[in-house]
């Protein structure tokens, strides 16, 4: 009878065990990271058109820094105690619109009209990310520094589809293309596996998912073509801020 | 004796399940709107507007023996009736020749009085049942509810729209139209749609349509630059009830299209120096690698 009740005692917990299986506390295998980012974003295509009294970007969309959202995906290619070095590709999205503008004969300007500016931006990057503070001393902390190549892929558009200009030689300028330039990034991540080490463990288990950060960085860019005389500048003027998450696994 | 007994017990339920076999689809147009399953207020007021039925019977009938189909219509509430006595039908019986059959030539207005619609001028939308009645031989004993179908009277008339704005385009003029408030006649329906006139407000020529489009910004398009407009802006139900006609808007700047210059054709009036195109600089090139790379990696993950 006793027995009985022990076999019956085991089949009960078998589904159980099943369905809470014990979490183990040995990480699982690093293999690269994942962030996704926002950043209040604006072009400086007016630094072209420092003495015009109406500078066409201001004139276009305003002051308003419009966000760009970016993700990244990197490969971790060096890892130890002391930090991570991540090679990453990454990709994004901004747009911002506005109206267009029809100056009369007396010089009076009117506003009117749709027109846009669309950005996709594309980077290589490579960034080495400071893991020490916390994998030694448990301070959840993970300063990191990032350099990219970036290919800001752009499109204008105005009431008919994609923006055309035609020169008074005829030749004809479509509103699209693509511009290469550099960035650098310097950045602090919160690491929140600190936080709560058993749901850190159970992310492991469940996605693989080996640290979630909150980060916080700065960054410098300039994207017209490397310094082309015959390239706009869609790098912003300023040291843009970016916040987001961060997946390593 | 006790064996016969039994035997009709059991076939008893069968013969009920027969009577209460789950009635077919029907379907009604009215002609003069085009949608079907709606009727406006006007076609609802109409002693000449017809509606084709469409029906899908769950019986076979025979012509020989002079089967014939009742067309019924009822409340919401009520519903079908289906057993008694068999309702008057909206209009005469029709010979039933199919288990799908066109029936043309049904009085809408017979179809609310039947239906107990009550006034057609009210502000409510009334839903009501079509029902479809089989009378074996033309008779109206073992007569059986076929097919229904739902139809609404969509009596709502929308209430008049705002114009909050206008947007003047090369050629075009983008009106951001409001729905209006709802009045004792004038109420909220469902699928309203907007339409907005410009016309032009001096020297003639043709007023523009723009829409049907939803409530938002609707594009009077295609018309003449440097032209001042006045603009109004209407509202139709999906049936067809139109609302009262809004305020006049303009002749005024907003409402005089011109060719504006978009950014891009800013940007290089004022010579700015980015040529477009993909092969800006000589980097330009590198913009594919960039995104083979990207999908080198991701196959590489999953290698």
């Amino acid at each position: 009878m006793k027995k009985a009740l022990f076999a019956l005692a085991l089949v009960l917990a078998l589904p159980a065990a099943a369905q809470s299986p014990v979490v183990v506390s040995k990480e699982s295998p690093r293999w690269g990271s994942f962030q996704v980012s926002v950043s209040p974003f604006s072009p400086n295509i007016d630094s072209e058109f420092t003495n015009a009294a109406s500078p066409p970007y201001a004139t276009a969309f305003g002051t308003s820094r419009p966000l760009m959202v970016q993700g990244i995906f990197s490969k971790s290619v060096w890892i130890t105690e002391v930090g991570t070095l991540d090679v990453g590709f990454g990709a994004g999205y901004w747009q911002v619109s506005g109206q267009g503008q029809f100056t009369d004969s007396s010089g009076v300007v009117q506003r009117g009209g749709s027109t846009s500016l669309m950005i996709i931006p594309l980077q290589i990057a490579v960034a080495y990310r400071f893991d020490w503070f916390y994998e030694r001393f448990d301070v959840p902390l993970a300063p990191y520094f990032r350099g990219a190549l970036v290919d800001y892929v752009w499109n204008t558009s105005g009431q008919g589809g994609v923006s055309s200009w035609t020169s008074a030689t005829g030749t004809t300028y479509r509103g699209n293309g693509a511009t290469f330039g550099l960035s650098g990034t310097l950045g602090l991540a919160l690491v929140l596996d600190a936080f709560d080490t058993g749901m850190s463990r159970q992310m492991d288990y469940d996605l693989g998912i080996n640290r979630s950060m909150l980060f916080f960085d700065f960054t410098k860019s300039s994207v017209n073509d490397f310094g082309s005389q015959k390239s706009w500048q869609l790098a912003p003027s300023y040291w843009a801020w970016s916040a987001g998450l961060l997946f390593v696994y | 004796m006790l064996r016969r007994a039994t035997l009709l017990l059991c076939l008893l339920p069968g013969a009920a399940l027969a009577q209460i076999a789950t009635p077919g689809t029907t379907s009604a147009l009215v002609t003069t709107q085009g949608t079907t399953g709606l009727a406006n207020q006007a076609e609802c007021v109409s002693t000449t507007s017809t509606s084709t039925w469409t029906v899908a019977s769950s019986v076979t009938p025979v012509i020989v023996n002079g089967d014939r189909y009742r067309l019924g219509a009822a409340t919401q509430t009520t519903g079908c009736t289906t057993s008694g006595t068999v309702p008057a039908g909206i209009s005469q019986d029709v010979t039933a020749t199919g288990a799908t059959q066109v029936i043309q030539g049904v009085f809408v207005s017979a179809m609310a009085t039947t239906a107990s619609v009550g006034s057609c001028t009210q502000a409510n939308d009334v839903p009501v049942v079509l029902c479809v009645y089989y009378l074996p031989g033309g008779a109206t004993t073992n007569w059986q509810l076929v097919s229904q179908g739902t139809f609404v009277f969509q009596l709502a008339i929308p209430p008049r729209p705002t114009i909050n704005g206008v947007t003047p385009g090369d050629s075009q003029l983008s009106v951001s139209v409001a729905a209006g408030t709802a009045t004792a006649t004038e109420t909220a329906t469902r699928s309203v749609t907007y339409r907005v006139t410009c016309t032009p407000s001096a020297g003639g020529g043709a007023p523009s349509t723009g829409g049907p489009s939803n409530v938002g910004r609707v594009i009077c398009a295609g018309l003449t630059n440097s032209t001042p407009y006045t603009v109004t802006a209407q509202a139709s139900s999906q049936a067809g009830n139109s609302s009262a006609v809004s305020d006049v808007t303009g002749p005024n700047a907003s409402t005089t299209p011109l060719p504006f210059l978009d950014f891009w054709q800013v940007y290089k009036d004022q010579g700015g120096v980015e040529q477009g195109g993909c092969s800006t600089g000589s980097a330009g090139a590198l913009a594919p690698a960039l995104v083979l790379l990207g999908l080198l990696a991701v196959r590489r993950r999953r290698s």
